[in-house]
């Protein structure tokens, strides 16, 4: 039995590392081949279900873990394709599993689902089933819009065609050593360039700034929670936080870096008065986790301390 | 702890000497501190010539964990636009540049 990782991004990667390690077949699967990773690569494009079926059948592939998908920075320069890898790849990854018969399927989501909710939301922490009942809520990205009907897309699988989803909301991942395609991403590497060279950091890009509070998780958990959500027994809620239940405003962020960078300095010419990644609202608390942690046997285990220090410090790639 | 130096001996002349050395203590060394797996780069200039010593202009220390890390770093992609930030300051530079990989202790 074979395990078919889509996407051989940061975590599709050390989620078939880790499988590997223990001793699964796993096969990667993208458009781009990630180079010597010593894993089995095939090129396949999650939107075309032909070329699925035959890397499903052609390698005994009878579970998947989805994490292909264009992130934000992404989507924002090209809107259409973003939606077809997004949430057309996604719909021909269930359809893959229905028409084939597969075993579970875990798909990558996002804490951004619950982002435009953070406005009027009056609980702590953020529930885990939130945004099943925000339906009226405009999602104030195409990445988050892409996310939540990737959700709602892999429950109605499951509902109508008995498909085993499980879905994973993961909040904002930290990690990789080299150039990154995420906004967490990117405002660790620019940090960490900083704090390397000890030539000042301008932090003037919007998106990688924040006001209030924001939470993040280290990629080696989010991996660790692809391989909870692939062994667990019985999923109920079938949507679950991959989050610390810790959060930091960026003076917080910028202390923690300057901890294993001690020259970084920083400036931040236009501090911001939104969310995360540009989003409207300021966090109200951090996401639940408690249900991770009861159906799926998942706690994250790095905090931001350990996560900066283990990605920037080690030089880590990922 | 491996340390690549890169040594620039020689010289640069003075009307352009403002301009060349703020190239490399911002572009220069931001972007050595993008190659995968480096621990720090430092930039040392000398404040003292002694009698015999080369007339060394500026030295770039890179630090890595080990000499894998180093080769990874120099195979990998951020070499070109380490050169190119490199190249654009190096036709007001009159001299050579060598490297030195050495290690603690």
């Amino acid at each position: 039995m074979a395990t078919l990782i889509t996407g051989a991004g940061l975590i599709g990667r050390l989620t078939a590392e880790m499988l590997a390690a223990r001793g699964e077949r796993v096969v990667l699967a993208d458009i781009r081949d990630p180079g010597a990773s010593g894993l089995a690569f095939v090129h396949c494009d999650v939107t075309d279900a032909a070329a699925l079926d035959a890397v499903v059948r052609r390698h005994g592939v009878r579970r998947i873990v989805h994490t292909a998908a264009m992130l934000s920075t992404g989507i924002r320069a090209n809107p259409a394709r973003g939606v077809a890898v997004n949430v057309v790849g996604t719909t021909q990854v269930l359809d893959c599993a229905r028409r084939l018969g597969l075993g579970r399927v875990v798909c990558a989501s996002s804490t951004t689902v619950g982002y435009t909710m953070f406005g009027s939301h009056d609980a702590a922490p953020i529930e885990e089933d939130l945004p099943m009942r925000m339906l009226g809520e405009r999602p104030a990205s195409l990445y988050a819009a892409s996310k939540i009907a990737g959700e709602h897309l892999g429950l109605l699988y499951h509902d109508l065609y008995g498909v085993d989803v499980v879905m994973l909301r993961y909040a904002a991942v930290l990690g990789g050593g080299g150039p990154a395609s995420s906004v967490p991403g990117r405002l660790l590497e620019q940090l960490a360039t900083g704090g390397r060279s000890g030539v000042p950091v301008v932090l003037d890009d919007p998106f990688v700034l924040w006001a209030g509070r924001e939470e993040f998780v280290d990629a080696r958990d989010c991996a660790r929670a692809n391989l909870a959500a692939l062994d667990a027994a019985a999923p109920v809620q079938r949507v679950y936080n991959v989050a610390t239940g810790d959060w930091c405003s960026l003076d917080e962020f910028i202390a923690t870096m300057r901890a294993v960078f001690p020259r970084l300095q920083v400036s931040v010419p236009r501090p911001s008065t939104t969310g995360f990644a540009g989003f409207p609202h300021l966090r109200p608390a951090p996401s639940d986790t408690r249900l991770a942690a009861a159906e799926l046997g998942f706690r994250a285990q790095h905090n931001l301390g350990d996560t900066i220090a283990y990605w920037c410090r080690a030089g880590h790639s990922g | 702890m491996i340390i690549r130096s890169a040594v620039l001996e020689g010289t640069v002349a003075e009307a352009d000497r403002a301009g060349f050395d703020a190239h490399m203590q911002t572009s220069v060394l931001q972007a050595i501190g993008t190659y995968p797996g480096i621990i720090e780069v430092r930039l040392r200039r000398p404040v003292e010539q002694e009698a015999g010593a080369p007339p060394v202009y500026m030295v770039f220390d890179l630090y890595f964990a080990d000499l894998a890390a180093m080769h990874a770093a120099l195979a990998s992609e951020t070499r070109q636009q380490v050169r190119s930030k490199i190249a654009e300051a190096m036709p007001r530079f009159q001299g050579k540049v060598y490297h030195l990989i050495m290690q603690e202790g």
